[in-house]
């Protein structure tokens, strides 16, 4: 279910974040984040359950780890989805800013997945409008977004996965924020202990193997 | 199915497997490095079911050495597509847009010689049925056997494939069983194959114990050839006592079925239970979204997967929602879909589907993550 494509440098970072992607289907969830992670994106297959990445970057001086979990955008994955809010820090809304619906299902369906299922309350949300680069079929204007993530009081940015316009940045301002909360730092850096302690233990009994992702 | 319309040049110059999917850049060196091997393995392979089913047919059919003829005549067809692709692969290259008909033709040809009672009207759609080969279908019919359930659907059949049904319901009867099997049969206009299943269940000993099924297990662990694969499945699942005739054909119905379904509904009964309910028809608009959406995600740039691959694939998910609206789309029958169609013809690929584990995973999988920990 999970794929990780990089980095066992275990200890090489002094924070590690979850971060979650989520979205109707289509707007370019899988595509964003390996446009992110790979900066190249290849025709996607649709991303059954959940996926993740992880990758290693430095903001603000500091190593992070962040943990990206990918879900599935069908109705039918949702109970499967939900429960991978728990323990996210970051929560990364997308919708297809040539697709109207996809928007008002951010609001209508996704913001109250987020209220009902994320448990930490301060977690930074973040929406992001995708596929900019279609300019000509563009369906969501920038303002009614601003206008959204006003009232969702979340972070916004336009991007294009495409192009990797504004991807980055995506991903870096959400991790600025979520530093500059201080419950989150605390998570992320307990966290981040707990991993290295985990690490120590594998390492101890090498014979049992680490195991479920999905626990 | 679709694999056939693949030429092996178009194969060979993208470097992709023997079933079409690219293979990835980092093991392409080794594979070119096996390629040999591979090619020898799968003729290996395909002698040795060729011989193993020649005998199953031998055996269950002394008196048909014409059908055997017409085997060996189909075995020789495809060898000649084996051994000289190029020829073939040159046609088809040059007039790309007559590239499936032509293997489309080869194809049908084939079915005709030998089967020519099952051939449908529309036998130029590429949705019909297609029997899978004789000498199969000894396999097909003791698996058939298993067939217990009846289709999980809401959708109104017509009585006759209720009779078929109630064959399927009750395997322990045999004796009935076979004689349902026999007027079915007849009902379908098949004689050859009626005699071989009914031949050997008189002969006294029952065909599931003189049945190989040693050697058939050994030649399985070997693997089979890519053009035995399709059908092969379908005998394990037993396809054609699953099938009902004509329901894939309804179930893809237009939709202007549904508008005046209430007047079909006075008119006769007949009509009536031909035609599927208004409610069980209807696949949600969002469903339909989704599965356009993930049509062209579905193996992306596999050569099979063209327009015709996709418009083959639609009607196959629709006419799976609508044969279960309780599961309707997920996402991942794709792939599964997808996967069938290159290896069977759409029908047969749908009466394959619907086995009790796709059932399973597809809807009751679902609801056990729901019990899953973690969500608050």
């Amino acid at each position: 279910m999970g794929s990780s494509t990089a980095t066992q440098s275990s200890s090489s970072y002094d924070l590690s974040f979850k971060i979650l992607l989520i979205g109707d289907s289509g707007v370019g969830k899988s595509s964003l984040l390996l446009s992110f992670i790979s900066n190249a994106v290849d025709d996607i297959t649709p991303t059954i359950g959940v996926d993740f990445k992880i990758k290693t970057l430095t903001v603000g001086g500091k190593r992070l780890k962040l943990t990206i979990w990918d879900t599935a955008g069908q109705e039918k994955f949702r109970t499967l989805t939900s429960s991978y809010f728990r323990g996210a820090q970051g929560i990364i809304l997308v919708y297809d800013v040539t697709r109207r619906d996809t928007f008002t299902n951010l609001s209508d369906v996704w913001a109250k997945e987020v209220e009902l299922y994320c448990t930490n309350e301060d977690c930074v949300k973040m929406l992001v409008g995708n596929k900019v680069d279609r300019e000509s079929e563009r369906a969501v204007s920038r303002e009614e977004g601003v206008a959204l993530a006003k009232e969702l009081g979340s972070l916004f940015l336009e991007c294009s996965a495409k192009t990797r316009a504004n991807v980055e940045q995506c991903f870096e301002e959400l991790t600025l924020k979520i530093m500059e909360v201080p419950s989150l730092l605390e998570e992320g850096s307990t966290s981040g202990k707990k991993n290295i302690l985990i690490q120590k233990q594998q390492q101890q009994q090498t014979t049992q193997s680490l195991s479920s992702c999905c626990s | 199915m679709l694999l056939s319309f693949l030429s092996k040049r178009s194969l060979d110059v993208d470097a992709r497997d023997a079933y079409g999917f690219t293979v990835r850049p980092q093991h392409l060196q080794r594979y070119r490095e096996y390629a040999t091997i591979y090619r020898e393995e799968e003729e290996e392979r395909s002698e040795k079911w060729k011989g193993f089913l020649d005998n199953q047919e031998e055996s269950s059919q002394p008196h048909a050495s014409e059908q055997l003829d017409v085997r060996t005549v189909d075995l020789e067809v495809i060898n000649q597509q084996q051994t000289v692709p190029a020829q073939a692969s040159q046609e088809e290259g040059n007039d790309p847009v007559g590239e499936n008909p032509v293997s489309d033709i080869k194809r049908e040809s084939d079915l005709k010689r030998e089967l020519p009672a099952y051939l449908p009207e529309k036998s130029s759609h590429a949705y019909t049925w297609s029997e899978i080969r004789a000498s199969l279908s000894l396999i097909d019919h003791l698996m058939s056997f298993r067939v217990k359930k009846t289709p999980k659907t809401k959708v109104k059949l017509s009585t006759d494939v209720h009779n078929h049904l109630a064959t399927i319901k009750e395997p322990e009867e045999s004796e009935e069983e076979n004689g349902e099997e026999r007027s079915v049969n007849e009902e379908l206009g098949d004689g050859t194959n009626t005699s071989a299943e009914v031949g050997s269940a008189d002969s006294g000993v029952s065909p599931e114990l003189s049945f190989p099924w040693k050697e058939l297990e050994f030649l399985v662990r070997g693997g089979v050839p890519r053009d035995l694969r399709g059908e092969v499945w379908q005998a394990f699942v037993g396809v054609r006592a699953r099938r009902l005739k004509r329901y894939y054909l309804d179930l893809l119905d237009p939709e202007s079925d549904t508008g005046d379904g209430q007047e079909h509904d006075g008119s006769s009964l007949a009509e009536e239970n031909k035609r599927p309910s208004k409610e069980s028809i209807h696949v949600p608009e969002k469903l339909r979204k989704q599965i356009e959406k993930d049509l062209p995600r579905t193996f992306p740039g596999h050569p099979a997967l063209d327009e015709r691959g996709r418009n083959s694939l639609r009607r196959l998910l629709i006419a799976y929602a609508r044969h279960n609206p309780d599961v309707g789309y997920c996402q991942a029958m794709n792939f599964f879909a997808g996967i069938l169609l290159l290896m069977m013809p759409e029908e047969n690929a749908f009466w394959y589907v619907p086995s009790e584990t796709s059932y399973i995973f597809f809807s009751h999988g679902m609801s056990v993550y729901t019990l899953a920990p973690g969500s608050k």
